[in-house]
């Protein structure tokens, strides 16, 4: 009896509980009805002598989904979230990024630090930390954001685009703001974005933005990038356009890199095997016999090489490691990472790369000749 | 005092009774003895009663030669002076006037102070027809009718063993309900076929009304709003149960039986799981859980998720949402618990109406008022949709107590999303699956067998094996023959 009477006790004492601390959760969590939340999804920070600049473009709450309900508003402050701050007052509604898919910083911000603008982003519990990061190099990305509002351009849906893009090229996308938080902090390699070029209210990708810790360093130029992507393992597939009139595309490639050190001085060696198809063959040329397959194939892994050389004299003269080297290094168990890294600028001067390129051309005509 | 068996006590008793028939019989013998018939019209048959009681008596030789009351009884009841196979003997002033008021006649010797009772019942009755809630395509079409004699003669007709024990007891004071208890004795557990047959003898009320009168006696956890006890209306659902090892309670006047120990997996299996083949049934149960959960835990995800973290939507559904929200006045829960309860009104109004005015409530309540209130932005399309689907889903429950327990519990889980989001749905769910670990029904858990399982006993549950596999009683039942099959 005792025991039924305890456990009806213990019953009503949980109900009560739950009762009480949900009352209590009411008045100290964050709750807004959709209706009355704007939703951000594009933000964009600037920089200049006067501080922080942020824009967003949110839909408007009215018009529902329709993409002319984009809408630009903008905050000023001397720290990100100050200036965050500004535009929530200013704004009639609450503010949410936690459907921001999209970032895009300034040059004056990246070279700045992008650690200073990203810790406020970082600190929000409600962000995508799958949000797409992005550079626009040189412009004002608030007064960009708003003539794309003024010619009514739909610019998340070009964003959108370009991140689709990304994914159909690439087999692992690195710019998602997690990446960035991790790359800004991560010493064993330099941090590399992808940045955007401003063309009449619409953008497109040019290739890759250097960083030194969290602060640009340099812009790469989109062959360049392409070839870097290639290198890193990341492409799907790879133009190659030859002199003599064949374009081939790599669609299937390997890439082996080990490194050893000799004397004080590493060596990379990179092993490369790819398979080309034939794209296009201009002007008559008749390359489906064996001595013009085999010029072919050795003309093509000059040309990747000349991709490779490039890469390389941009790391050797920047003193950045593009190619992720440090990593291969310390996970290789021979050789002695950690005395590498101490002197790691003037190890990473002198490498010796040595190259072992393959190919081979695969014959690829759908309608022959 | 005890009242003894005399005719002229029955006829003060029910002087004022005017289907009551008291009426003495003498016979054409040098000793004319006289015997009174005892029984109620309207609930006797006629015709019946005439040939083979009153003949017999009146006319035959054998009756006329007897010179006592004591010949007289002996020569009806043993040597088949009534032409009538079940009669009995009945000293009891109670059991007699019990009896006769469920039917029987009776021949009531004064001298004996005894009445000699045969069951000449006859009385308007439905025929046997196809269930109303467990029809199947392939299986049996016959269903439980209102009589306790022609639902143990279903449940006979499939279990012809020997074993099978059907006790009979009345309940009620005033309306001595026959209640019997069913069970095949060298299968089910005895100690708890004993602590059922004590709670019904205990129940001391009036009248037994319904169902529930009995129900409620019988469960062990009056709190909680989920069912302790199943019922079917199937026979062979019955029967299955009681080779289980199971206990059935067959109550005269409803047209279902229950049966216990119920375990939560039994309320979601239909008779027609056992009709087809074991792979479409498995897939079908898996819905059947699926939607359980559904329609018990969507309203009040609803709520949370647009009130509190609408960062897990997607933002084509956010915009969605947000313009079809635009304009509707009331806050997420609002309408959702308003919508709720709309359609609780709507599913009593229909069980109030008759059929044909039912009918077109439906097509007023689910369509006009539906599309009024959204046009007129009361409430948003989506919501709509969310509770429909809600509704929907919770009839998929094959047991109505259940389903009614689900409508019940999703008003408390929406609160609770209203007040903390997904923290408030959390503390509500953790409570109900608390609530359901803790619940046992005689000994056996009600969560049974998805805990306190030692043998393969989950072959009847989300997933429905092969019958081959059904070699095991469910744990807890028939401990002394627990294997079913080779």
């Amino acid at each position: 009896m005792n025991t039924a009477r305890n456990k009806k006790s213990f019953q009503k004492f949980t109900i009560l509980f739950i009762l009480v601390v949900c009352y209590g959760c009411y008045f100290q969590m964050e709750h807004n009805e959709l209706s009355d939340v704007d939703i951000i999804r594009v933000l964009g920070i600037d920089k200049s002598a006067d501080g922080y600049k942020i824009t967003a473009l949110y839909h408007d709450n009215n018009a529902g989904n329709s993409d002319a309900g984009m809408k630009a508003m903008e905050g000023e402050g001397d720290s990100v979230y100050q200036a965050y701050e500004n535009m929530k007052r200013k704004n009639n509604r609450s503010l949410t990024i936690g459907h921001t898919s999209f970032y895009l910083f300034s040059d004056s911000v990246c070279s700045d630090g992008l650690l200073n603008c990203m810790d406020f982003i970082s600190r929000d519990q409600t962000v995508k930390t799958n949000a797409s990061v992005f550079i626009l190099e040189n412009e004002n990305i608030n007064t960009f954001l708003k003539k794309t509002i003024d010619d009514k351009l739909f610019i998340h849906e070009s964003l959108a685009s370009i991140s689709s893009k990304q994914k159909a090229v690439l087999t692992k996308i690195d710019n998602t703001l997690l990446d960035v938080l991790d790359g800004i902090t991560d010493d064993s390699k330099n941090l590399l974005l992808p940045y955007l070029v401003a063309d009449n209210s619409s953008l497109y990708p040019n290739g890759y933005a250097v960083f030194k810790g969290d602060q640009l360093y340099d812009y790469l130029d989109y062959d360049t990038s392409l070839a870097l992507d290639l290198f890193r393992k990341r492409l799907r597939s790879f133009p190659v356009f030859l002199e003599n009139n064949v374009d081939l595309e790599i669609t299937n490639y390997k890439v082996n890199e080990t490194a050893s050190l000799d004397k004080q001085n590493l060596i990379l060696h990179i092993q490369m095997s790819f398979q080309s198809d034939i794209r296009e063959v201009g002007n008559n040329t008749q390359i489906f016999n064996e001595k013009s397959l085999d010029a072919l194939q050795t003309l093509q892994n000059k040309y990747i090489q000349s991709k490779l050389d490039e890469i390389i004299s941009v790391m050797k003269k920047e003193k950045v490691d593009l190619l992720g080297i440090q990593n291969l290094l310390a996970a290789q168990a021979d050789l002695d990472w950690n005395n590498i890294q101490k002197n790691w600028d003037s190890y990473l001067a002198a490498i010796t790369y040595q190259y072992n390129i393959q190919s081979k051309v695969a014959k690829n005509y759908i309608i022959s000749k | 005092m005890k009242k003894v068996i005399q005719s002229k006590t029955i006829k003060e008793l029910f002087s004022k009774s005017t289907d009551i028939l008291v009426r003495p019989i003498e016979l054409d013998n040098p000793q004319h003895l006289t015997v009174h018939l005892f029984c109620v019209d309207g609930l006797v048959n006629s015709q019946l009663l005439d040939l083979a009681i009153m003949k017999p008596i009146g006319t035959e030789e054998g009756s006329r030669q007897c010179k006592t009351q004591a010949e007289l009884a002996n020569y009806l009841l043993n040597h088949g002076g009534a032409y009538h196979a079940f009669g009995s003997e009945i000293t009891d002033f109670d059991k007699l006037i019990t009896v006769v008021m469920s039917g029987m006649a009776a021949v009531i010797f004064d001298q004996l102070e005894k009445a000699i009772v045969f069951d000449v019942r006859t009385f308007d009755k439905r025929s046997i027809q196809e269930p109303s809630e467990e029809g199947v395509m392939k299986g049996a079409k016959d269903s439980f009718i209102e009589v306790l004699r022609t639902n143990t003669a279903l449940i006979r007709r499939r279990v012809r063993s020997p074993y099978l024990v059907i006790e009979q007891m009345w309940v009620g004071r005033m309306s001595r309900t026959d209640v019997a208890l069913v069970y095949i004795s060298n299968l089910c557990d005895m100690n708890l076929v004993e602590q059922l047959r004590k709670k019904l003898q205990a129940i001391d009320i009036d009248n037994i009304a319904a169902a529930s009168f009995i129900e409620e006696y019988l469960i062990e956890n009056k709190g909680s709003l989920l069912p302790q006890v199943m019922y079917t209306q199937r026979p062979d659902r019955c029967a299955s149960n009681l080779t289980d090892g199971r206990i059935s309670i067959i109550i005269d006047g409803i047209p279902f039986v229950y049966v216990l120990p119920c375990q939560l997996p039994m309320l979601l299996q239909s008779p027609e799981d056992y009709s087809e083949n074991y792979i479409a049934s498995s897939s079908f149960r898996i819905l059947r859980y699926a939607t359980m959960i559904l329609s018990l835990l969507l309203p009040a995800f609803y709520i949370a998720i647009t009130t509190f973290h609408n960062q897990l939507l997607p933002v084509q559904m956010i915009l969605s949402i947000q313009e079809a929200k635009a304009k509707v006045p009331f806050s997420s829960w609002v309408e959702v618990l308003g919508l709720l309860f709309s359609f609780e009104i709507l599913i009593e109004a229909g069980l109030r109406l008759p059929k044909p005015v039912g009918q077109a409530m439906s097509i007023v309540g689910g369509l006009v008022v539906g599309q009024a209130a959204v046009t007129a932005n009361i409430i948003s399309p989506v919501v709509v949709i969310v509770v429909a689907l809600t509704g929907i889903a919770g009839f998929t429950v094959p047991n109505q107590d259940l389903s009614i327990a689900l409508r019940i519990s999703r008003f408390a889980l929406g609160i609770l999303a209203s007040f903390a989001g997904f923290f408030g749905l959390m503390a509500g769910i953790i409570y109900i699956v608390t609530h359901l670990c803790s619940l046992d029904n005689f000994g056996i858990a009600y969560l049974s067998p998805f805990v306190d399982c030692k043998n393969m006993s989950l072959q009847d549950t989300i997933f429905r094996y092969p019958v081959e596999n059904f070699k095991y009683r469910p744990d807890g039942l028939a401990k002394n023959n627990h294997r079913k099959q080779k």
